[in-house]
């Protein structure tokens, strides 16, 4: 199964605004972009065109890992909106 | 409550500490309310998981009357997992349905018993009330601002779980380290308890706990975890955050546990199952000597936003110490309601209380453990090694011989190298 499919099953609500925010000139250098494979719910990954890394919120189930693991503090994360987010109905 | 008048005590997170902490303080008459980031409580919440229940007798007895617990753990494993093979010990105990000694949960509904709990109480649980700030006046906390209303209280309790923003903000975290984190994933598996209990050897309302060590996380520092609930199985693995730092595969997440997932060993036992929902949580894993400081005047840390996580390796423990540092830090404050349980003393209370309780007492016990679980050659080298050595006395060759015990372990001896591995045994019997 993969991950998005996984992503799927959730309750989720969306916000159209990222609560996740990249700091493109730090991402820009770095060398590890180990938040690609360090997001549990694999939301990041390399723009082909630019070769940048981006982030897609949605689906994002708020654990915090690409925050504390970015080695030049470069993702400024908060909780979405009350309202949005991932809602666990079994947890 | 925007009218101007203040609370005895505001708690931000409506997890098991915070609504822990809740219930004890309504009990005694203050008045309280939880605010929620989460529509309920419980929205934001994961566990793997299982909450040990005998530290919280004494302390949540009444609370925890009637909780919906998954299942009682009757059988306990570890499995050390190499390739296709593994080997497990395992323990079956006839923990009694009167006294059990630990029992798996589901955070939805579990927390949203402990609201409802609290709630009878009078405490207020707010949902959809994220906590952006602290009110800050003459040197202590005074409240804590929601979509820039205030809510003044004589005391916080930030139950605001392992990122905890508000340690952060009140600089008693400088800031987060990986080395101090798990990261923890799991799936939701719907299957019949009929089937759950043929499969896992165990009565209706028992269940069974597994812990896998070895290439389940790759050789990684952590593991993998399988609980049984009620009429579903949780299947996760966690990972030492900085181990992930260290490496350089493009293996994700995702793959752990779908490898995991797929083991011959593991697939047998949710064939047929349904996943049903996928989560992530990080556990403050650094243990003793990564605990922040537990506050500051008018503001308490309880449960993971203070770190009280204690990893053994056989013991993986959380929502205990959370419950038992909401009901301290509730206790110290009720025991300076008449004063200002926003002084210092009223802190130190709290840090007194807790530190004779056996939440750091046990954490102090164990201060070594993230250092030690943190040598990859528990995963790495020792799981191949023991499963290689067993497999090659189970075998019989086509010349017809077997391998003599004798030279089986002559072989694991050199594989792991002698004193290595006594130094590491050495280590690990400090656990």
């Amino acid at each position: 199964m993969k991950v998005e499919e996984k992503l799927a099953l959730n309750a989720i609500k969306n916000h159209d605004e990222s609560h996740i925010v990249l700091d493109e000139e730090a991402c820009a250098r770095c060398e590890t972009r180990i938040c690609i494979r360090a997001c549990p719910a694999g939301l990041y990954s390399v723009e082909p065109a630019t070769n940048k890394v981006i982030v897609d919120h949605s689906g994002c189930l708020e654990c915090g890992t690409c925050m504390v693991i970015c080695p030049l503090d470069a993702v400024t994360w908060r909780y979405p909106d009350p309202g949005y987010g991932i809602r666990y109905r079994h947890g | 409550m925007s009218d101007g008048e203040e609370l005895d005590v505001v708690v931000v997170g409506a997890g098991c500490a915070g609504l822990a902490c809740a219930y004890e303080l309504a009990s005694n008459g203050l008045t309280v309310a939880v605010c929620e980031r989460g529509d309920v409580a419980g929205a934001k919440n994961l566990t793997g998981g299982r909450l040990y229940l005998e530290p919280l007798k004494d302390l949540c007895g009444d609370l925890l009357e009637g909780a919906p617990f998954e299942r009682t753990v009757v059988s306990e494993s570890i499995v050390l997992t190499h390739g296709d093979a593994s080997t497990s010990i395992r323990l079956d105990h006839g923990v009694g349905e009167d006294r059990p000694h630990s029992a798996t949960v589901l955070r939805a509904k579990f927390d949203q018993f402990l609201a409802d709990r609290a709630g009878e109480k009078e405490a207020f649980v707010m949902g959809e009330q994220r906590v952006d700030e602290l009110i800050r006046e003459d040197g202590k906390v005074a409240g804590v601002l929601v979509a820039g209303e205030e809510v003044r209280a004589k005391v916080v309790v930030a139950a605001d779980g392992a990122l905890s923003f508000l340690a952060v903000e009140a600089g008693l975290r400088k800031e987060r380290e990986p080395r101090h984190f798990g990261v923890g994933v799991k799936e939701l598996i719907k299957l019949d308890a009929s089937l759950i209990e043929e499969r896992f050897n165990v009565a209706p309302r028992q269940g069974a706990a597994r812990m896998y060590m070895g290439d389940v996380t790759d050789g990684l520092p952590g593991g993998g975890f399988l609980y049984t609930n009620r009429d579903s199985i949780s299947i996760g693995v966690v990972v030492q955050m900085d181990a992930m730092e260290r490496r350089g595969e493009e293996d994700t997440f995702n793959d752990l546990i779908s490898r995991f997932k797929e083991r011959p060993d593991v697939a047998p036992l949710i064939r047929g199952g349904e996943t049903v929902e996928y989560g992530a949580h990080l556990v403050p894993e650094g243990g003793f000597d990564a605990l922040p400081e537990l506050g500051i005047p008018g503001l308490f840390l309880v449960g993971d936003a203070a770190g009280l996580v204690l990893n053994t390796g056989n013991l993986l423990r959380g929502m205990d110490l959370a419950m038992a540092s909401g009901v301290l830090a509730a206790r110290s404050i009720i025991e300076f309601r008449e004063g200002d349980p926003g002084c210092p003393e009223c802190l130190d209370h709290y840090k007194k209380s807790l530190a004779d309780s056996f939440v750091i007492e046990e954490m102090r016990l164990h201060r070594k453990a993230p250092k030690i679980l943190s040598n990859e050659r528990i995963y790495k080298v020792y799981p191949p090694a023991v499963v290689d050595m067993l497999r090659s006395l189970f075998e019989v060759d086509e010349k017809g011989e077997g391998v003599p015990v004798k030279r089986a372990v002559k072989k694991m001896r050199r594989t792991v190298g002698t004193w290595a591995a006594m130094r590491d045994i050495m280590r690990i019997l400090k656990l």
